[in-house]
């Protein structure tokens, strides 16, 4: 038994050796295909659909026939840079990384092939100060600015907001933003930070007395928690408003943003672009402008809240409505 | 086949200050210290937010060092009289320094791209001339760390971790190994960070996550093999990082070859976790007792 | 001269609800060799934690060398009193190599180090006189010798810097009776040769019988007898005091 046992193991081992000796000796892909990898930093809904946009864009778009890898890092440092490199070594013609940390790392492993960056925060500053002009990028931002003005149309007697926030990459800023905004507004919007997602349970049941709605800006972490935010919304029937599409279908009143797979569109088509022989660095940096309402009329309803303002606030100040 | 090598080599070397530091922690001190994520975090968040502030890179690097040096001291603080076990307080002083690299940061992601850092100059020349001091760097370090194992100090801290009741018995201050081999432990990690910072681009709060574990599955992993080769049940400072070593590049070698085989990153730890389970069963026979030999 | 003094040395452990120790009286004299005889729970190797400073006395006092034992730095303690356990893991090193115990022993007892070819040349001539086999072990970690061959190096590095007083708590109680002989026959040519103080745990009548100058008998935590060896002392008596 115990021979039969180590008989097997040994075999196995020597059938993954000999997969790997066979790939390394070099089967690639069609030469007519164009490889396009996709940097996935962690699993999530709202990269999911930049994902999508950007897959079913490209293939729609591209003058050659295109092959993806989309590659899912899982949260590790150490996977990214492998997926990276192996993106680097085997000549992809286009890498796609999505998000900052993805997209700093593989404008520091790559300078030759071009980087298409989705929802990252890289300026033109930080890619006209690289050594070689490799990257274009698709912001993903809406200014605070307008996410609060947005909530002053709809409620113009609000004067007290709990921001609820992670300590993601970009949030600080974006914090000091919103704040600066309610000041100018009259409102009083008192930040929470949660670190881990454990915290946020705790935050939700210790909401300011006085708060008269939760503000969620683009905060993947605390996007993934939105349920519980949504639940002590309902108890203290006040609004929970956020800004992307995906946590109003988890569960939010409303968001101002922009769709994540129109993100993942912007992209394709730079991507396409870069395909059909444009360089990369004529290509200039987008930013998001079509901003679309997202409500949730149930969750409204569980809130107390009508829809009647929030559908005039858009009408008027121009933009698109979608009832998730 | 030459650009596997290439990137298991560049993705090694940072990394094997980590190892060094946990295989030190592990087999020296014989305590399982997760401040090493911290550490590893809080040494690139030093160096990152000095140099973008202005300061030399070799004074924001040895700012890095000595604040991994501090971190490390203050977990044997919180271990201190053994009251709390090493493990625990190795959580503990993650948690502290979680915050405390963010307060450092002021933000939680500082880009380094357009930086100057200590290799930096030499990325502008090329890839291969960087790689080669960052790989400097490194073997410098790591001489240095091996040079104190291999004195009497780095005997008494193996005395520490082995018996430190006796040592105690002995007259000598036990508070005072447990500080400065979890200060060197913790240097290494955070000199590991400020490597990778410079060589990824970036200073950031989450960079740290599973660096421990990782670290520690590939000196293990390292340690079996080369018990395996030589025949030999214990270890001195020589084995030990040649162990960390052929564990590191195993490691790094295994999750690249996966990667090019096509396999789904999604897969790729659980997929790593039982190729690295067959080379230990292929690598080591049982004994009677049923445990490794 | 008096180099040990017990004044009424009581210890009390909450938990146990009792004295461990109760009222010792004592003078221990230079150049004794006292057999600390009892049974299980009787109080004798608790007795040896208290002069060893592992526990603090509730209540009298302990004089070493006609000063207070607590009051002695943690060094100097430890450079004139030795023990030596049945588990002779307590007093080495066992990751290490009997090399490397070897020195840490050495420099710890601030002596200073000679070239590593002139140490190991000692140390081969300095165990060939505790066992033949250690010699040849230098580079072997403690933990691949055998129990006797452990016990014998606990002596040897013991005695590099020979104590003031000697503590044995049933040191030779886990190994074979054959072994037990050569141990307990080198630690009585050590104390000997060094006009060392020792005080030995034993519930071994025979050991009892064969060693030491003077057997103290503890029951309950008390001193029940003390009988010395001078008296025409018989096995039978010895049992009967037991």
């Amino acid at each position: 038994m115990k021979i039969l046992t180590r008989t097997i193991e040994l075999l196995l081992l020597s059938a993954m050796l000999a997969c790997l000796l066979i790939s390394l000796a070099g089967c690639g892909s069609s030469s007519h295909e164009k490889k396009v990898g996709i940097v996935v930093p962690l699993e999530n809904k709202a990269l999911d659909e930049i994902v999508a946009g950007f897959t079913e864009t490209l293939r729609k778009t591209s003058s050659v026939p295109v092959k993806f890898k989309i590659a899912n890092a899982q949260g590790d440092m150490n996977v990214q840079r492998a997926i990276i490199q192996q993106m680097r070594d085997e000549k992809y013609d286009i890498i796609a990384p999505i998000g900052t940390v993805a997209t700093q790392m593989s404008a520091a492993l790559i300078q030759q092939q071009p980087i298409i960056s989705l929802a990252a925060n890289f300026s033109q500053q930080d890619r006209l100060q690289r050594k070689t002009c490799n990257i274009a990028v698709v912001h993903d931002e809406i200014s605070p600015r307008q996410t609060i003005a947005f909530i002053h149309e709809v409620y113009p007697q609000l004067t007290q907001l709990t921001l609820v926030h992670s300590a993601s990459d970009k949030i600080f800023p974006e914090v000091k933003a919103a704040v600066e905004a309610g000041k100018e507004m009259g409102i009083n919007i008192q930040p929470v930070m949660v670190p881990t997602l454990n915290e946020l349970y705790s935050v939700a049941n210790a909401l300011p007395q006085n708060t008269q709605g939760i503000l969620v800006l683009k905060d993947i972490l605390i996007a993934s928690g939105i349920s519980t935010l949504e639940i002590a919304a309902q108890k203290h029937h006040i609004p929970l408003i956020t800004a992307d599409q995906g946590s109003v279908q988890d569960g939010a009143a409303f968001a101002l943003g922009v769709h994540e797979r129109e993100i993942g569109v912007e992209g394709a088509k730079l991507a396409a672009a870069v395909l059909s022989g444009q360089p990369v660095c004529s290509l200039p940096i987008v930013d998001m402008k079509r901003l679309t309402v997202f409500m949730n009329t149930a969750a409204l309803a569980k809130e107390n809240q009508s829809p009647a303002a929030i559908q005039a606030a858009a009408k008027k100040l121009n933009y698109k409505i979608e009832m998730e | 086949m030459l650009d596997l090598l290439n990137v298991i080599i560049t993705q090694s070397i940072p990394f094997m200050l980590l190892a060094f530091g946990i295989s030190i922690s592990y087999n020296v001190l014989r305590a399982t210290d997760m401040t090493i994520d911290g550490s590893f975090v809080l040494g690139a968040a030093i160096f990152a937010r000095l140099v973008t502030l202005g300061f030399s890179p070799p004074v924001a690097a040895t700012a890095a060092l000595l604040g991994g040096a501090l971190a490390g001291m203050m977990v044997a603080t919180i271990q201190r009289g053994g009251r709390v076990d090493p493990l625990l307080a190795g959580v503990l002083a993650t948690f502290i320094l979680s915050s405390l690299n963010l307060i450092l940061m002021g933000k939680p992601n500082i880009n380094l791209l357009s930086q100057t850092t200590l290799v930096s100059f030499a990325f502008a020349q090329s890839n291969t001339m960087g790689w080669i001091v960052t790989g400097l760097y490194t073997v410098i370090l790591c001489a240095i760390a091996y040079s104190l194992m291999r004195s009497h100090f780095g005997l008494s801290l193996r005395a520490f971790g082995n018996n430190p009741a006796l040592l105690k018995r002995l007259g000598k201050n036990i508070e005072r190994y447990r500080l400065l081999g979890f200060a060197l432990t913790n240097l290494l990690a955070a000199a590991a960070g400020c490597l990778t910072a410079q060589t990824v681009g970036y200073a950031d709060i989450g960079m740290g996550l599973g660096m421990t574990l990782t670290g520690i599955g590939a000196i293990i992993l390292g340690q079996q093999i080369l018990r395996s080769v030589t025949k030999q049940p214990h270890f001195r400072s020589g084995a030990e990082f040649i162990a960390c070593l052929i564990g590191v590049i195993l490691y790094f070698f295994s999750l690249n070859a996966l990667l090019r085989l096509d396999i789904d990153p999604i897969y790729l730890k659980m997929i790593l976790g039982i190729v690295l389970i067959f080379f230990l069963r292929a690598a080591v026979k049982p004994t009677l007792s049923g445990n490794a030999s | 001269m008096t180099i040990l003094n017990l004044k009424n040395v009581t210890l009390n452990f909450a938990a146990a609800g009792r004295s461990i120790l109760d009222g010792i009286n004592y003078e221990v004299n230079h150049g004794d060799f006292i057999i600390l005889l009892g049974s299980n729970g009787s109080g004798k190797s608790t007795l040896l934690k208290l002069l060893h400073r592992d526990y603090q006395a509730s209540s009298g006092q302990i004089n070493f060398m006609g000063k207070p034992i607590m009051q002695y730095p943690a060094k100097t303690f430890s450079r004139d009193v030795a023990v030596l356990t049945q588990n002779c893991s307590d007093s080495l090193f066992t990751s290490l190599t009997i090399y490397e115990n070897y020195l840490l022993m050495k420099q710890f007892s601030g002596l200073l180090k000679k070239s590593n070819k002139l140490e190991r040349n000692f140390l081969i001539q300095y165990l060939a006189d505790y066992n033949a086999n250690l010699s040849r072990k230098l580079d072997v970690v403690i933990e691949q010798l055998s129990g006797g061959e452990k016990q014998a190096l606990a002596l040897a590095l013991c005695f590099l810097q020979p104590p003031s007083l000697l503590l044995l708590d049933e040191h030779t109680s886990a190994l074979d009776p054959k072994t037990s002989d050569q141990i307990m026959a080198l630690t009585q040519k050590m104390i000997t040769q060094h006009h060392i103080t020792c005080i030995m745990t034993t519930h071994d009548l025979n050991i009892a019988m064969q060693y030491g100058n003077r057997i103290l008998v503890l029951r309950d935590g008390k001193i029940y007898k003390t009988l010395d060896k001078t008296d025409f002392l018989r096995k039978e008596d010895l049992v009967a005091n037991y």
